[in-house]
């Protein structure tokens, strides 16, 4: 990737995802935005290309294109496809494929998007997108993308109730529709909704169990490496993270996004989590904030994290300040703050 | 309402329902199948469908998900083989 930057001292952000609409032709119940039909919110193509070049200065090395629907908004998406292959990022679109009506609408669009320098799709496949998209559409849209030979096609399933349907889907694409999956990665997405606090079945694991899990030897894995994912929302919010559940961390309406990284440095909170995960934080929280976090049950850490920062209360938590030095601020430069110090500097 | 893939589930897990299923149009019709799916699903073999699906559990295992239900965190969604970067 070009650029005339350094190497990057202020994050570790390995993708950038664009969510540039919530328009969708369906509503699921799991959707992190809520899209739907009705949803006519789009990401300012200026915005977009700003915090794009933002991006690319600030040595992020991939991007994503999702929403909504990102077909709906075809001139956008294009605009960012060109650009971010002029800086030579990697580029992934995520669709529901329902614009691959035919093979041959399949073929132009995406040959379309491929000449632009698309190299990777992600396709929805599962009940909820099922009830509304044709499965010959995403059959469509897998043979259209193998003809043009992308790097990289994969296929999401997904979220509550999923797990045993997900296997006739793949099955009737493989026997019913002749579409080999062999060379397509399968990605069951996290069981994480704004619905999942009702779904008490994946609740499996003690907070103790979470945070022991390797050592247990539980099915159950960390996620690797925490807030390296960045996604821009259509509003200009700026998560650390691949969803919307985590804490906000800034709002590149009110400020570049280079400032809101570059800031990351002295979000104490933000440097517990992404130095600790999240078990430090909901202990402290528990302690000092009459929370239970420690003592509920969960299906994964991203659960964990979920049920904190969905609290109102703790929403901007990973935008508070932690006491640094003048010396910090002055080189740029993160020194690490020893994790019970930024936690005995808090005072509520 | 039950759909193709729930009939598909029933092949594997349920074999003698399944066939009375075919049997009986009226059941047929509440799964919402096309003629040519249908078609396509009395020429099936039981025992086929269940060696594809079992294959496919399989990727499913070894894959991210690896039976957690868990984001796979392994930037998967960005590329390489995700199955081959989780141990089994």
């Amino acid at each position: 990737m070009n650029s005339n930057n350094i190497s990057d001292p202020y994050h570790s952000f390995n993708l950038a995802t664009f969510i540039i609409t919530y328009k969708c032709p369906i509503s699921c119940p799991m959707c992190f935005f809520a899209c739907g039909p009705d949803r006519e919110e789009v990401l300012s193509k200026d915005l977009a290309l700003d915090v794009l070049e933002e991006a690319k200065d600030l040595q992020i090395p991939a991007i994503g294109i999702a929403g909504g629907e990102p077909f709906f908004h075809m001139v956008l998406m294009r605009e960012l496809i060109k650009k971010a292959a002029s800086y030579e990022m990697t580029i992934i679109v995520v669709t529901n494929a329902y614009w691959a009506t035919s093979q041959d609408a399949a073929l132009r669009k995406l040959r379309d998007l491929k000449e632009l320098g698309l190299q990777r799709i992600q396709i929805s496949l599962d009940d909820q997108h099922q009830r509304s998209i044709p499965i010959e559409r995403v059959a469509n849209a897998i043979r259209a993308a193998t003809e043009l030979d992308f790097e990289d096609i994969k296929l999401l399933g997904s979220s509550k109730g999923n797990s045993e349907k997900f296997k006739y889907q793949l099955l009737y694409l493989e026997e019913f529709l002749a579409v080999s999956t062999v060379n397509i990665d399968l990605i069951d997405r996290a069981r994480t909704s704004h619905r999942y606090f009702e779904d008490q079945e994946q609740a499996r694991y003690s907070f103790d169990e979470l945070e022991h899990a390797d050592s247990l030897g539980l099915p159950v894995k960390r996620p690797g490496d925490c807030l390296s994912e960045m996604m821009l929302d259509v509003n200009g919010d700026v998560y650390p993270c691949c969803n919307n559940f985590v804490g906000r961390i800034g709002n590149v309406y009110a400020d570049r996004l280079r400032r809101i990284l570059e800031n990351l440095c002295f979000r104490r909170y933000f440097r517990i989590v992404k130095e600790d995960g999240p078990f430090e934080l909901a202990r402290y929280l528990d302690k000092t904030q009459n929370t239970n976090f420690s003592k509920r049950r969960y299906g994964n850490w991203c659960e964990l994290c979920a049920r904190m920062f969905q609290n109102d209360r703790f929403r901007d938590l990973l935008t508070y300040e932690c006491p640094v030095t003048t010396d910090d601020r002055a080189d740029n430069h993160c020194h690490t703050t020893p994790l019970m110090r930024v936690l005995g500097g808090h005072n509520q | 309402m039950p759909d193709v893939f729930d009939l598909l589930s029933l092949a594997r897990v349920d074999t003698a329902t399944f066939k009375a299923i075919l049997a009986d149009e009226r059941k047929v019709a509440e799964f919402g199948l096309t003629s040519a799916q249908l078609e396509a699903i009395k020429k099936m073999d039981p025992n086929h469908l269940r060696l594809i699906v079992d294959a496919i559990e399989e990727r499913l295992r070894v894959g991210p998900v690896a039976g957690t239900n868990a984001c796979p965190g392994t930037f998967a969604c960005i590329g390489g083989r995700p199955a081959e970067r989780i141990p089994r």
